[in-house]
């Protein structure tokens, strides 16, 4: 660490300026994690401190789990968390799948139709998902998958043109001589898929592990729309319903729903910071 | 479909082995590309499709058949119905919004870079909101707004409780409390993405502006501010196109309530609740074209910038 030489070096100026970057930086940290903070407190306050209390005040007894007990106990949680696992867990494999497939064929090939297939994925991706859900529905509805969880795997998994296009930029940078050399010793190309190019694509399925399991667990449109009912739907919709059904005066319990549906994210954050931000770097700026 | 276009190369050999070969070759690209491409068309292009036709239809969403309307229900958008477009003036306080967010991701980006001691803790901390559930988030801030919310509770902890204010109430400031959560949402995200491209900055050019007496601004414009721009061209992109299709917060923290539905809040709405799918997706088309023109004019900018 060379800082406190830094500081020593610094003219009153710099000094007063390093000071400004800190208070600035702060004063920002302290707006990103109180609203997370009064809700953590919350969720451990009666109903009497919550009518009573400053909410920045801390909980009088930590202790206090009658909000989650009755969360717990009102909430179908155990299920919606079953269907987000659900539809998380057949939604990547599926996006792994037909991403690197995809792109394995698109990079490595040379055929007709490719520039027309590569066309339709920059007309896809030029058109913001959200706004076509209108007519999407209506495919959805002819499928007969409308309040199924399947309709939210399709979508998640099958329609996400960014996967792909991290999955082709990461292809461009192995060397083909890879592929030709398997080639040589007699390999097809499905095991060339599977046994050389798969494994080579690691660090680009894991980034899109990452952003897709950020995006598909906090997701609340697609689930609003196509499984509106908390019986088959993710997370999301159960705090959508609790809130919805939940008077002020319970709204400590709402919070303690939020704490056990955000904690997990709170929890694998500070476990995989380091993957999620190189992740999120590398994958980001290719959308 | 585009499938049915695929078909061998010239040069496909004679002899036995090659053709074997062949034929594996385009029972892969074939077998690799059905399933992709089938999704894409049932559940990205075929609807995109389908909307322009809906858009022309006075289609209730129910009945069986769709009478062609021709361009009327852009008509109605364009010249007859002026509150159908007046949701889309909030959009351009979320574009605001986006800019005094990149202008802060961008800020902290720079003073983080700089190795500052704690600077790996600041970075996660404002990036900690970017993973969290988008209605967890919306209830916590729907709270924190509210009267003798948090917000509230924060300035009198810091000792200026007489700053408060009616945030989500008063219908001028409601629009800018909801930009806050948005900014509040997005800006980490924003910053590490900024935060990633000025790590290919080559340090030793920072040395030698020290060197020459380069002040902290002048760094920042003549040797940060180049390397950077077309990140922050493309976050600009990204932006635009994030503040024509808002619909978590505000649908989430005010239900639309006091002015606050967005464009894409009213056309989902008219779809979803008022059953009127014509209507509706010619609301949505117009938002289509609308991001594809911004998307076009900032890519032209972008690249007549850089020759």
């Amino acid at each position: 660490m060379n800082m406190p030489r830094a500081f020593r070096r610094m003219t009153p100026i710099r000094l007063a300026w390093t000071l400004f970057h800190y208070a600035a930086l702060l004063l920002a940290c302290l707006l990103v994690i109180s609203p997370l903070l009064i809700a953590f407190f919350s969720s451990f306050k009666t109903p009497i401190e919550m009518l009573r209390g400053e909410k920045m005040d801390l909980p009088v007894d930590w202790g206090n789990l009658d909000n989650y007990i009755a969360f717990f106990t009102d909430q179908k949680i155990g299920l919606a968390f079953y269907n987000t696992m659900f539809v998380l867990l057949f939604a990547l494999a599926m996006t792994i799948l037909v991403g690197t497939m995809a792109a394995y064929v698109i990079d490595r090939f040379r055929f007709r139709g490719r520039s027309v297939i590569l066309f339709l994925y920059v007309i896809v991706m030029a058109v913001p998902m959200i706004t076509t859900q209108i007519s999407t529905y209506e495919v959805m509805q002819f499928l007969g998958l409308i309040g199924s969880k399947w309709a939210l795997i399709l979508l998640f998994g099958g329609a996400d043109v960014v996967s792909l296009y991290v999955f082709i930029q990461f292809l461009q940078s192995i060397n083909r001589e890879i592929d030709e050399s398997a080639r040589i010793e007699g390999a097809s190309y499905w095991q060339i898929y599977w046994k050389v190019i798969l494994p080579l694509l690691v660090p680009a399925i894991s980034t899109i592990v990452i952003l897709r399991t950020i995006y598909i667990y906090n997701d609340f449109i697609l689930p609003y729309l196509y499984t509106p009912r908390v019986e088959q739907s993710t997370v999301s919709i159960l705090l959508y319903r609790a809130s919805d059904m939940m008077s002020a005066s319970s709204e400590a319990v709402l919070m303690a729903g939020i704490v056990i549906v955000i904690a997990p994210s709170v929890i694998a954050f500070f476990l995989l910071q380091k993957q999620i931000v190189s992740g999120v770097m590398r994958g980001a700026v290719k959308g | 479909m585009a499938l049915a276009s695929i078909s061998p190369p010239g040069n496909s050999g004679t002899d036995g082995r090659f053709s074997s070969a062949e034929a594996q070759r385009r029972i892969v690209i074939v077998g690799f590309l059905v399933v992709p491409l089938l999704l894409l068309t049932v559940f990205s292009l075929y609807p995109f499709f389908q909307l322009i036709w809906f858009s022309m239809t006075d289609w209730d969403g129910m009945s069986p058949d769709k009478a062609f309307v021709g361009l009327q229900n852009y008509e109605r958008i364009f010249f007859e119905d002026a509150s159908i477009l007046k949701p889309m003036i909030n959009s351009l306080y979320y574009f605001a919004g986006s800019f005094i967010q990149l202008a802060l991701a961008t800020y902290f980006a720079v003073i983080l870079s700089r190795g500052l001691p704690g600077s790996n803790v600041f970075r996660l901390i404002l990036f900690l909101p970017f993973v969290l559930n988008s209605v967890a988030v919306s209830i916590i801030f729907r709270d924190f707004l509210q009267l003798d919310g948090g917000l509230d509770s924060l300035l009198t902890t810091l000792g200026v409780g007489h700053w408060s204010q009616e945030w989500v109430q008063d219908p001028d400031l409601v629009k800018w409390s909801l930009v806050f959560a948005s900014v509040w949402r997005y800006l980490g995200f924003q910053l590490l993405i900024t935060y990633g491209a000025l790590q290919s900055v080559p340090q030793d050019q920072y040395e030698a502006a020290r060197i020459e007496g380069a002040s902290e601004w002048q760094q920042f414009w003549h040797i940060t501010f180049p390397s950077i721009r077309m990140i922050l061209g493309l976050q600009l992109i990204l932006a635009t196109v994030g503040s024509l299709e808002v619909f978590d917060v505000p649908f989430l923290i005010t239900g639309g309530a006091n002015g606050t539905k967005t464009f894409i809040m009213a056309a989902i709405e008219e779809a979803f609740e008022f059953r009127r799918v014509g209507m509706a997706s010619a609301m949505s088309i117009i938002l289509v074209v609308i991001v594809m023109v911004a998307v076009t004019l900032q890519r032209l900018a972008m690249t007549g910038k850089r020759s």
